[in-house]
């Protein structure tokens, strides 16, 4: 009667059971679910959009940086420009000096005439007035020359100041900005070791738990074994007078046997579903975390919430800067663009300087054949030999002026290329700066994270705080073990009354051909052991449809 | 709507297991605790399928898989055996009454799970 009565009792403990770890298997789910929400939330922080904010500012550094530096070079290719520049002024001053010998020989040529014969006098005189012409064409091209140099001395000079005195204070407002800028993404990425912790093991806990779970069901259908078993020992305990093809005292010793094996199996059955809930515990215990540190996490995050503000802040600011560049930039070209205009047109005065010196150098020449045919004009001769020489001196200079105004040219013009290459990049750079960014998302990663982790621990300590009170519940080991152990001396008791049997009971044999064979591999299943054989199957499974050794679809 | 599961099983610890184990994947599931009992729900009602054990009281299981078979609404339902027997002989009795399947106990909630998915597919 109390075997009856553990029976049922241990069956509605057993479904108690099953409905309170059905409850701990929600609450399992519920923390899968909010690991995978906190996976989530950490994926914030290397989502698209993070990674752009966080390169848009690192980008911002760089290109203010390059900028800065590479405007500085240019400055100083601009400074060498202008230094070229006032070599090539002196070399248009020999020019000019060369024009005082060139009137000088053109007065003479007035005075020589004179002496001449009326007719010699109209052709040197001719001569004269062309020279007058070319000298006076010289001289305007000289003072154009003049002008156009010191023009360009004064737009390099111009350039090269306004590149220094930007420079000096962006450099210390640049140093600020890349300070806080890597500063601030350095909190961004920082993360705290307490979230750190959580992050790492809460899959791994969450699996865990759910894999205790799943264990602890398997284990609890040990209990209909452990039924049919007792209910097969009662009703052969009932029968023990009555059957007469086995003698009392053996079918009692195999009882007594059975008994045994089944407190064996009610113990480890209890003590499989106490691992695996104590499994539960500890990885729930894991997760449930400390609740004082609130203050700690709220500090957290606010620091971090903080830092995105910042961020967003400069990156305003580095926009601004980067405009400041683009100011100076587009100033620079403003200045040196203009040259490459003036160096062309001051080309052409060249090539007309040339011009008119090869027409002197021919009017020098006519000088020469007239006065070999005037005997008294041999002072002519002498000075259409100055001419023709003075000629050809201001051709030499002519040619290496126009060789260094392009060399000028060529650097200002590769100074300019390059000005406008780094102001397209900076242009862009500070485009991206001022797009508009989902900072709000970046900043409400971290409290949510913290707010998640926090449910996590809630959740943990739930579940946590069920499977101990459910561990604690569980009798049916104890009344087990109380009742089958009461039984033994009874059937201690009971043997004594029944006379020896007179075929002792072979007790390994009988319990192999006990009919509760299944019972036994059950059990061996569930616990392991050397009773564990393969199950036999009608036929092999098709492809696709195994679902393991004890399943078979037919 | 949720597909019908017929649970019967002369021990409430095994129905209560697999109610909760279909019950979580969304099936409906109705005990019965012997054959005679699986047998008059069955008729009063309809289902999707059948999982049964073999070795109940009043009526066993393959007396009721039997008598579904004989019934012209259970003729092709998947009937599984969920049982602790797992002898050729027994699975080929199952098989001859009209069982789709056999699943010996203990069995991993995920094991039923997948059965139970397949047949019903």
């Amino acid at each position: 009667m109390l075997l009856n009565s553990y029976l049922r009792s241990s069956e509605n403990e057993f479904v108690s059971l099953i409905r309170a770890l059905d409850a701990c298997w929600n609450v399992a789910e519920n923390v899968q679910k909010a690991t995978a929400r906190l996976a989530e939330l950490t994926g914030v922080e290397s989502d698209s959009e993070t990674v752009a904010i966080r390169e848009s500012m690192l980008e911002g550094c760089k290109v203010f940086r390059k900028f800065l530096d590479h405007i500085q070079v240019v400055s100083r290719q601009l400074d060498l420009a202008a230094q070229e520049t006032r070599a090539v002024l002196v070399t248009s001053n020999h020019l000019r000096e060369d024009l005082a010998p060139l009137n000088h020989i053109a007065f003479h040529f007035r005075l020589e005439s004179c002496r001449l014969s009326p007719e010699d006098t109209a052709s040197i005189l001719g001569i004269y007035d062309d020279m007058r012409e070319v000298l006076g064409g010289m001289t305007q091209s000289g003072d154009s020359q003049d002008s156009t140099l010191s023009t360009i001395l004064g737009k390099l000079s111009t350039a090269t100041q306004t590149v220094e005195q930007a420079s000096s204070s962006y450099a210390d407002r640049a140093t600020v900005s890349e300070k806080n800028i890597y500063h601030n993404l350095e909190l961004l990425l920082t993360v705290p070791p307490d979230l750190a912790d959580v992050r790492s093991k809460a899959a791994a806990v969450g699996a865990s738990i759910a894999d205790s779970i799943r264990e602890a069901v398997k284990v609890l259908q040990g209990h209909d074994a452990i039924r049919q078993r007792l209910e097969h020992i009662l009703g052969a305990l009932a029968r023990v007078r009555t059957d007469s093809e086995t003698e009392p005292g053996n079918a009692l010793l195999l009882q007594r046997h059975q008994a045994k094996c089944v407190l064996e199996m009610i113990v480890n059955t209890g003590s499989r579903i106490e691992v695996e809930l104590n499994g539960v515990i500890r990885s729930a215990q894991g997760l449930a975390g400390d609740s004082s540190d609130r203050a700690a996490a709220e500090a957290q995050v606010e620091k971090f919430e903080e830092a995105v503000d910042r961020l967003a802040s400069i990156s305003a600011g580095v926009a601004e800067l980067l405009t400041g560049e683009m100011k100076i930039g587009n100033f620079v070209l403003n200045q040196i663009e203009p040259i490459d205009e003036l160096l062309n047109a001051n080309s052409g005065e060249l090539r007309a300087l040339a011009h008119s010196m090869k027409r002197l150098k021919r009017l020098a020449l006519n000088v020469l054949i007239s006065a070999d045919k005037m005997p008294s004009a041999r002072g002519i001769g002498v000075l259409g030999s100055w001419t023709s020489e003075a000629a050809e001196r201001v051709l030499k200079l002519a040619k290496e002026l126009d060789e260094k105004f392009g060399r000028l040219g060529a650097t200002v013009e590769s100074q300019a290329a390059s000005i406008t290459a780094d102001v397209q990049e900076v242009e862009s750079c500070r485009s991206g700066l001022l797009m508009p960014r989902a900072y709000n998302n970046l900043r409400n990663s971290r409290r949510d994270e913290y707010d998640e982790v926090n449910r996590l621990n809630e959740k943990a300590r739930e579940l946590q705080q069920k499977t101990e009170d459910l561990l604690k519940s569980l009798k049916f080991v104890d009344e087990g073990s109380r009742l089958l152990g009461d039984l033994d001396p009874t059937l201690e008791v009971l043997l004594t009354l029944y006379p020896k049997p007179e075929k002792p009971l072979d007790l390994n044999a009988a319990s192999v051909g006990y009919t509760m064979q299944g019972e036994r591999e059950v059990h061996a299943a569930v616990f392991g052991g050397d009773e564990k054989k393969g199950l036999a199957r009608l036929s092999e499974p098709a492809e696709g449809q195994d679902y393991g050794d004890n399943v078979e679809l037919f | 709507m949720a597909e019908r599961i017929l649970a019967v099983d002369d021990s409430s610890t095994m129905r209560q297991l697999v109610n909760m184990t279909l019950t979580r994947s969304g099936y409906e599931v109705v005990e019965a605790e012997d054959g005679s009992a699986g047998l008059q729900k069955a008729s009063a009602d309809s289902f999707d399928m059948v999982l049964s054990d073999i070795n109940m009281p009043i009526m066993g299981g393959l007396d009721m898989v039997r008598n579904l078979r004989k019934l012209a609404q259970y003729k092709f339902t998947p009937i599984v055996l969920v049982t602790t027997e797992s002898q050729v002989e027994k699975k080929q009795e199952g098989k001859a009454a009209g069982a789709t399947g056999w699943i010996v106990k203990p069995c991993e909630p995920e094991q039923l799970l997948a059965v139970v998915t397949k047949v019903l597919r």
